[in-house]
This record gives structure tokens, sequence and C-alpha cells, in this order.
């Protein structure tokens, strides 16, 4: 199936021409869509997603997309193969002159070598393929520095028109740079010319790239180089059955034993003469040729719809991990949430301290003498001042408030705590949560605004207070008790007016709270102290909400960059199912 | 077993012996950090330790070394090479050798070391010229073929050979496989490795040194200091002497198998060196405070004192008071009675009292406030105490910090009923209540002699005169001195009270304190330094692992 023959693949004309500028704009879409798929954060996995979004941008862009646009440009060639293969030697032999360097040090090619006929130079001198590498003319400088990051062109007229050659770097040397430059030349290939050698061709590493030609169908040559020339039928042999094992026997072999070379570096003509005459024919026929670009073409646009569909799940897995990130943090806060509201309601607040203080409120008749002194402010400085103690609600109120805070803070701390700890244990939230560590607490200013949140929940008590006893008969008898002592009495009855008290606490907590409600009840009314309580414990649980929320947020924005849109992972699909509709 | 050539003294302890007792300390480090530490890395501190002690039991007279390299690179002729006859095949296909092959330069088969190995196809050389005696030279499968059995196979004896031969040649000396993955990733092994570079006769003899220099500066790169690279052909014999004197040299010396287990055993101890860490010496004093002072809170112990000194004071106002103003104080209940922690001092609850079966108190449920308090206080506490601790200790810290809620009040509760007690009652109270009832009786008598008088008066009996104290009528001045008395005892006394009852409250509050402390170092700071003093013990072992002096 790799011989270029006169059928594709696929038997029938793989590409309508007249598509053809549909083809390429939906690629060109395509392209755009990965190019923007969102893989920021680190779920397992994500290292091999962004690789392979970019093996797929930079295939769309330096082959697909330029081969779409021209069908008739000349056929890319490119030389691949292992370090020490002989690529070069082989580039230098087909061209017969040195173009590009040879050596015994490893790796020798860095910086890639294009050689084309000189007619050919239009098509390859503009960025039309290719397009991330600049592009550098001239044979190579025996010395100088390779700059990876370029091509190098030369024409030679010994290159038959029609096809060009790329000498690629190796693909499994210790330069890193060089084997990810070769994964993007040969992506860009219309045809590969592997080289491999009788020491090699059982390597693991290129055989992974072989596979991955099989499958998309690249049209592929092999070249088996260095072979000592006692041993080429057995290897040619055994290199032949693990070919045919990999799906590639009909890719043609060609074997080049190890023999002297010229004084430049060239190999002997009986030794690449095949190779060459097999080249200039295929770029002689212009059929041929059309037959090896299409099939490569269609395995490439094949594999897109795969590709893109890996790549949109991987994009769904961002997501879903993204969410299931937040989920974790809106779930910690709705607890807390959850747990002040019932806390705010079920009387615990009024335990402990709240209770020894009311009880101290109560019990030395300070409540009392507060209820019947209607007309005593007088008498009370005066105790006041002989007892040397002011008979205040303060404590009381301080107590409520200390209590309500600790409360309200506690619950966000444990907040906090819970989603780190999640995140922690979630795929992608530990590199998160690293690189803001802040995220493992509460903000740093959440004591301060939670008093300051109470606060103004008290003021606002006082205030229903105020507002309520101005239109009332009660005005007169409410003022007696002063606003502060009501304000109390509606924030005990707001922390325990839906009676959830139990057992022996009734009798204690529970009771203040009846006797606070007696109060109100005989002051405002039962319907309006009802009215009241729910308002307060309301505007209380408002104010945590956004508290909590305004916390929750903190999370949120750290996963900002890593919220994808939803619809990102089904635009790739439609990206991808446009490219097949448009074949 | 002894390894090391007989005679070496000059090391204090045997080094095999030293070795082994690292290896137990790795074991003991790695059952006492259990589940805290990283699963791989004590999977391969397991690993290396049962090596450790299999290697030594096997002695030190035979030296494994292994020939390792890329397919094709020309191990099994270097073999037959150093082996001097056609034992291994060679030939052109590739990979070619799949199953390893041992030589053993020895007269004693070393059976029970090649079957460790898993080695079956062995060759015996014999003794020979000595040099080379107790070499027990392994050519391995190659590792970077298509065949990946090869490799598992390479991977599983390079895990348990001496000495590291790797091969290369020209064409593949720059390949990702054997610089990353191989020697790059066993580059402390530095001091057991020889890098050859085969088939040098294919290069340009004024080629070969830049080739040479060439591997040089890759093997520098994978983090091998100075290293030396023979150039050798087989087919030639080119450098196979200076290959033979190297692994000869290597051989005699004997430390070959102790450096690569120390080598593995250092790896293995900085491994789980990562995971932990540098723990504090114990939980700090104010973190300590902290924790106190909240359980304090949770356990209502403000509350309890409160009514201590209420109850303190209520009960001396009550006996040492205007005996006519008594009855107000009967308004109010005993604190301490109403929280049921009235226990007399000393003395078990009244018979019959259900706190006699129950041993609880009626303090009131912590406020969500003072649990909050506490579950902060504990946090912070286990924060204070897993500084510098890997996340699976502090996890394990924060853990024993945060104790169940229900058991930590039980014991809040019983530290309260245990400490608090209902005061005695001071002889001064006697005296002054003795002196307030002379006071009412007298003015009492005072108002009788009143009413008696006037009543006499009504009814028209000629009465005496009533006695008097210059002008002072004699009842009137009981009434009068009566009630004067009585106030000025009562303010006399309520002066004294008021501070007395803050001094019980202080008393009572050092003990509930230390109580409350004792709870706190039972339930939680205890745990909590378990938890350390366990870090500690894997840090020590870890240490005697690594090879410090024990």
């Amino acid at each position: 199936m790799n011989t270029p023959g006169p059928e594709g693949p696929g038997g029938a004309e793989p590409i309508a021409s007249r598509g053809l500028g549909i083809l390429r704009d939906a690629v060109a879409h395509l392209r755009d869509e990965a190019a923007s798929a969102g893989l920021t954060l680190d779920v397992p996995g994500v290292a091999d997603a962004r690789a392979a979004r970019a093996a797929l941008v930079d295939q769309i862009d330096d082959y697909l997309l330029p081969r779409l646009s021209s069908l008739d440009a000349p056929l890319l060639a490119v030389v691949g193969g292992s370090t020490g293969a002989g690529k070069s030697t082989l580039v230098n032999s087909l061209v017969g002159d040195v173009v590009s360097r040879a050596g015994v040090l490893r790796p020798t090619t860095s910086a890639p070598v294009l050689v084309h006929h000189p007619g050919d130079a239009p098509w390859f001198a503009d960025q039309r393929i290719l397009p991330g590498l600049g592009r550098v003319t001239g044979a190579v400088p025996a010395e100088a520095p390779q700059d990876p990051s370029s091509v190098r062109l030369v024409d030679s007229a010994r290159m038959a028109r029609g096809l060009a050659i790329l000498d690629a770097p190796d693909i499994d040397s210790v330069v890193t740079r060089n084997r990810d430059l070769a994964g993007q030349l040969l992506a860009a290939a219309d045809m590969w010319i592997f080289v491999t050698t009788a020491a090699r061709y059982a390597d693991a590493v290129p055989w992974d790239l072989l596979r991955q030609a099989a499958e998309r169908g690249t049209s592929v040559a092999i070249v088996l180089d260095r072979v000592p020339s006692e041993a080429i039928g057995e290897i040619r042999a055994h290199l032949g059955q693990m070919l045919q094992q990999q799906g590639l026997g009909q890719a043609p072999v060609f074997s080049i034993a190890e023999s002297a070379l010229d004084p430049r570096g060239i190999l002997p003509d009986d030794q690449i003469g095949p190779l060459r005459d097999w080249l200039r024919a295929l770029a002689e026929d212009a059929e041929e040729r059309a037959a090896v670009v299409r099939q490569t073409l269609t395995g490439a646009l094949d594999a897109l719809e795969t590709r893109a569909g890996a790549l949109a799940t991987s994009v769904e897995d961002q997501h879903n991990a993204a969410a299931a990130l937040l989920s974790e943090v809106d779930r910690a806060y709705h607890d807390a949430l959850d747990q002040v509201a019932r806390d705010v309601s079920d009387g615990t607040l009024l335990r402990g301290e709240v209770l020894a203080r009311w009880q101290e409120f109560v019990g030395t008749g300070e409540l009392f003498k507060q209820v019947e002194s209607t007309v005593s402010r007088l008498r009370d400085r005066l105790t006041s001042f002989v007892r040397g103690r002011r008979d205040e609600p303060e404590p009381l109120g301080e107590a409520l408030q200390t209590g309500a805070s600790a409360m309200v803070t506690a619950q966000a701390q444990r907040a906090a705590a819970t989603a780190a700890r999640a995140w922690r244990t979630s795929p992608g939230g530990a590199a998160v949560l690293e690189r803001h560590p802040d995220l493992a607490r509460s903000a740093p200013d959440l004591d301060t605004r939670v008093e300051r949140l109470v606060r103004d929940w008290q003021a606002g008590i006082f205030d229903m207070v105020r507002t309520e006893g101005k239109d009332r008969r009660a005005a007169a008898k409410g003022l007696a008790y002063g606003v502060n002592g009501l304000g109390l009495a509606l924030m005990l009855v707001t922390f325990a007016s839906t009676g959830g008290i139990t057992g022996a606490e009734v009798g204690i907590a529970g009771g203040s709270a009846v006797l606070a409600q007696k109060i109100l009840e005989a002051i405002f009314g039962d319907e309006t102290v009802r009215r009241l309580a729910a308002k307060a414990r309301e505007n209380l649980v408002r104010g945590v909400r956004e508290l909590f929320d305004a916390e929750a947020l903190r999370y949120r924005r750290a996963l900002e960059d890593a919220m994808t849109d939803a619809g990102q992972a089904a635009r790739l699909r439609e990206a991808a199912s446009a490219v097949k509709a448009a074949r | 077993m002894r390894l090391g050539l007989p005679g070496r003294h000059e090391r204090p302890a045997d080094p095999a012996d030293a070795l082994t007792a690292r290896a137990g300390a790795l074991d003991e480090a790695r059952v006492a950090g259990g589940d805290l530490l990283d699963g791989d890395a004590a999977a391969a501190a397991r690993e290396v330790a049962a090596r450790v002690r299999e290697r030594m039991a096997l002695g030190g007279r035979n030296v494994v070394v292994a020939l390792a390299g890329s397919t094709g690179a020309g191990k099994s002729s270097i073999f037959n090479a150093l082996v001097g006859e056609d034992v291994a095949e060679v030939g052109v296909r590739r990979p070619m050798t799949s199953v390893p092959r041992a030589a053993v330069w020895d007269d004693d088969p070393a059976s029970a070391l090649l079957d460790w190995l898993g080695v079956d196809r062995r060759h015996r050389v014999g003794e020979g010229d000595g040099h080379l005696g107790g070499l027990v030279l392994v050519d391995l499968p190659d590792f970077d073929s298509r065949e990946l059995g090869n490799r598992r196979e390479a991977d599983r004896l390079l895990g348990l050979t001496d000495l590291f031969v790797w091969v290369t040649d020209h064409q593949k000396y720059a390949d990702a496989v054997i610089h990353d993955q191989y020697i790059a990733a066993r580059r402390d092994h530095q001091a057991n490795m020889l890098v050859v570079l085969n088939h040098a006769d294919e290069v340009a003899a004024d080629q070969l040194p830049r080739v040479v220099a060439d591997l040089t500066r890759l093997l520098e790169a994978d983090g091998l200091a100075d290293p030396r690279v023979i150039a050798t052909s087989a087919r030639t014999g080119m450098g196979m002497d200076a290959l033979r004197e190297a692994v000869a040299g290597v051989v005699s010396d004997r430390r070959a198998a102790l450096r690569r287990l120390e080598v593995d055993l250092d790896g293995v101890v900085r491994r789980l060196r990562d995971g932990v860490g540098t723990a504090p010496d114990g939980v700090p004093r104010e973190a300590r405070a902290r924790l106190v002072g909240a359980l304090a809170r949770a356990a209502g112990v403000p509350t309890a004192l409160d009514a201590v000194e209420r109850s303190y004071r209520r009960d001396a106002l009550r006996r040492t008071g205007v005996v006519f103003t008594r009855w107000r104080s009967t308004l109010v209940a005993d604190p301490l009675k109403r929280l049921r922690l009235d226990r007399l001092p000393g003395g078990a609850p009244e018979a019959g009292d259900i706190r006699a079966a129950l041993g609880r108190s009626s303090m009131p449920e912590p406020s969500a406030a003072a649990r909050a308090e506490l579950d902060l206080a504990e946090g912070e506490l286990a924060d204070a105490a897993s500084t510098g601790l890997p996340r699976a200790w502090a996890d394990e810290v924060s853990r024993a910090a945060h104790p169940p809620e229900d058991d930590m009040r039980d014991a809040l509760d019983r530290a309260l009923t245990s400490k608090v007690t209902r005061h005695r009652t001071p002889v001064w109270w006697a005296v002054a209540g003795a002196v307030q009832w002379l006071c009412a009786a007298a003015v009492v008598a005072g108002v009788v002699w009143y009413v008696a008088l006037g009543l006499a008066g009504w009814l028209q009996f000629a009465l005496p005169e009533v006695p008097r104290w210059g002008p002072v009528p004699y009842p009137f001045l009981l009434i009068v001195g009566g009630l004067g008395l009585a106030i000025l005892v009562s303010l006399a006394c309520r002066a004294v009270v008021v501070p007395a009852a803050r001094r019980r409250r202080r008393v009572v509050e050092a003990s509930l304190r230390q109580a409350v402390g004792g709870v706190a170092d039972a339930r939680i700071i205890g745990p909590v330094e378990a938890v350390l003093a366990r870090h500690g013990d894997v840090v020590k072992m870890l240490e005697r692992a690594g090879g410090a002096r024990a």
C-alpha cells in the first residue's frame, strides 16, 4: 500500500479539485481551533496532549495547507533516520556534491538542508511550507555553526525538476531539539526516504516512526545503508520480514553496501544509482508523482479526524478536571455555608460564653432591672456608680459578636482546608495549588472581613429595631429598654428561633431566648418578632454567602486560564467533520 | 561471608557486614515509615535491601561484569574476544543475542551466583592466567531494539551486576537511549563503569580521537566526571588489552560489588529522604498554650470558673450577710449546683446522685464558636508541628491533632468534674454569721422591747423608766446598734469575700488548666509527638542506612 501507485489507498479520487478551496478553509479552521485548544491543567497525559496539539498544528501549517494550496508543487522527499545512518552522505551522493555536512561526530546534521532544482526555487524560497523555519541559501559552510531554526536551501541542476529532498536531523540522538525538528520535518514530507543501517535496522525508535507512517498511509521508501557486502542478503531478508509485519511490505527498499567514499565523501555510483534513478523516474512521471502526493495527503487528512478527536478528548478532560476542581471548592463552601446557617438558627451560638453572659445578665437581676426601669435611668446610674459597674448588656453583645465571628471564620478556614486537600489529590489540582500556595488557607484578611460582616449585621439589627420602634405605639415602651437591649434580645431570638435546642439545654439556652422573645413580643407583637428574626437570620446568611463566594472566587481565579469554554471540544470535532465533509 | 581481600585490616569494620547492617537499617526505616513513605521509593528500598543481603550472602569472590549496549554494537564479539573462543553466536541479524550468556574465570563454577543472576548459558574459562580470576562476564541482550523482551532481560540483569561495561560504536554513540535511559540514569555508579567504543577499526585513524573526544563530551554531559572511553575492535583485537586490563583492575580490587550496592543503597536512601524532612523538636510552646486555651473554652472552663467565683461569693454573703436580707440570695440558684459541679472537696458526689453513675457534669455543650476555635487551634498546632515535613507526614500529624470531638468532650468533662469542687466553709464565716445572728437578735430584741412598751402603754400599764445610755433608750440602741453592726460586718465581710472568691477562682483555674493541659497532652500533643518521633526514627534509620555511624 505504500508503493506510490496510480491509485490512492482509498481507491477513488481522494480530493475533488473543485472543492479544494473549501477543504483548505476547513483545514485552516481546524488548525485555528486546535491552536487555541486550552491544555493548561496538569492532568495526567497533558504533556502528550500538548505535544500532539503542537504536532497537529505544525503538520497543518507545514504540510497540509501548502499542499492543499498547490497540489502541483514539487514533491518533497524527506530523508530521515537514525544518527550515524549516513543520511547526509546519501543526500550528498544523490546530488553529487557536498550540500550537507557529513562526518564521524554524532549528530552531524542539526540544520535541515533542502536540495531542489533551480527551477523549483520559487516553491521553497517563500514561507509556503515550513513557515516556522527561516531560510538560508547556499552550500553549507564547512565549520560555521548551524542554525537549527532555519532551512538551508541549495539549488542543484542535478536534481530532477519536480522533486526536492530534505536532509532532516536524526530522530534518536541525545539532542532533543534534533528529534523534535526531525519529527516536524517528517510530518511535512510528501514522502519519507527512511535511512537505516545494518547495525540499526532493528532499533526501536525508528520503528515507532515507521509504524506511525504505516498508520498514516505516508509514502515511504527505505534505504538500508552501510551494509557489509557479505551480509546484504541476510539482512535484507530480515528487514523485509519486519517491514511486512509492520504493514510496510510494499515499500521499496534500497540497499547500499558499506563502501569507500570518494574524497568528497560521496558514495560510488553503483551503490547510489538505483535510488537516484528511482527518484528521477518518480520526478519525471507527473502521474506517479501526483499519486505519491495524493497518498500521503489522503493519509494525513484521514488522520486529522482521529487526531482532532483525541485533542478534543484532551480538551474535554481539561474542562472536566477544571469543573471537578471547582465543584470541590463549591462543595466545601456550600457545606460551610450550610453549617453556618444551621449554627445560626439552632441555638448553638447561644451556648458557652453567650449563655454565661446571659445568665449573668438575667441571674444578677440586671434584666429585671432593665425591664422595670422605665423611669429609673437615674437610679441605674446611681447604682452603677455605687457598685462600680455599669449595667450594660455589652458583655453579652460582645460574646454574641465574637461567637458569630469565630464560627464564621472557622467555617471559612475549614472550607479552605477542605478545598485545598481535595485539590492536592485531584488531577491537575496539585500543580495549581503549587503555583498559588496562598490557596491552602483562607484569604489573609478573612478575620477582619468576618468581623466587619458581623458588626455590620449587628448594626443592621439595631437599625431594624430602631425603625420598627419608631412607628409604633410601643416606641415609648421600647425606648426604655434601649435599642441595644432590644437588639441583643432580637439577636438571641434569631439564633434560637427554630427552637432546635434539645434536652437539658431547653431550659437554659432556649429559656434565655424565650425570655427575650417574650420581651420583644410585648413590645412589637409576635408577628413582627418572627419577621424580624427571619430577616436578621437571612441577612447574616446572605452576608456569609457573599463572603464565602468571594473566598471561592480566589480558587476560581486560579483556574481562570484553565477554564476552557465548554464548546471548544465540540468546535474541534465540528471542524474535523467539516474537513471530512469538504473532501 | 567476608568480602574484600584477606588482610585488609585498615578498615574499622568489615565492609560487607557494614553494608548488611545498612540494609537492615534501611528495612527498619521502611517499616517504621510504613505507608507514610513514597510507595515507589519504599518498594525500591525493599528490593535494594534484599539484593544487598542476597549478594553479600553469595560472597565477594566473584565480580559480575555485564556487557551492555545497543544492538549491533558488538557485545557478543567482545565477549568472545575476552573469553578467547567463539562462545556466543555473532551475526548480522539484529538483534542477535536475546538470552544472556555468562563466562566464569574461576575454578569454581559459581553456580549459586549464576542461579541468582538467572543466567543459564554458562561457560567456564577457568582460573586462567589469574589476573581475571573471579570474573563473571555476562553478555546481555540489547536494550534498544524492537524486541522489548530483550530490553526487559537486560534491565533485570543490569540491576544485579557489579560492573557495567557500556558497549557502543561510532554509529550509535550519540543515541538518546544509551545516554538518557542508561548511562545518565546510573551516573552515580560511575566508579563501576567502563565505556567501550567498539568497531573502532571502521573509523579512519585520524578521525578516531575526535570521535572518542565527542563521546567523552557526551558522557560528561551525562554527569560522569572524567569518563574514560576505550576504543576497541573485537575484529582486529585493537584496544582489547586495554579493556582486559581495565576489567582485571576492577576484578582484582574485589570491591566492585560493595561499591555498586553502596551506590544503590545511597540512591534509595536519598529517595526515601525526599519523603521525610526536618521535623521540629516537638510541639512549640505557644501552639500548646493556644490549644490549651481553646480546649479550656471548649470545655466551658470560663463558665465553670464564673460559677466557682459566684458560688463562693453567694455562699459567703449568705452566711455572713445581714440576716434580714439573706432571702434575696435564695432567688438565684447556686451556679455550681446548676452545672452539677458541686462535689464536696475530696468527696464523692452525694449518694443517689445520678452523677455518681455518670460522672458527667451538666455543662452546656460547647458553643459553635468554641468548637470552631478548638478546630483552628488544633489546625495551627498541626501546622506548627509539621513545619518542614513532607505532605504525607504533615497529613498524619494533622490527623493526630484532630481527635474525634466526642472523645475530647468526654475527657474534658471528666477533667472538669474531677477538679471543680465546692469550696470549704472557712471558720470565720461561722464567726461572722454568729455575729450577724447576734445583731439580728439585738434588733429583734429592740423591736420586741418597743412593741412591748407600746403595748403596755396602750394597755395603760405604768412602767418603769426605760433605761438609757445618755439620752438614747436601750431598745433603740439595740435596733440601731444591731443593724449598724450587721451592716458594718456585712460590708467588712464583703471586702474580704470578693477578693477571696477571686482567689478561689484562681486556685481552681490553675488546677483546671493543669487538668485541661493533661487532656491536651494525652489526646493531642501525645499522638502528634508520636508521629514526630516516628518520623525521627525513620530519619535516624535512614542516616544509618546512608552510612552514618550508628
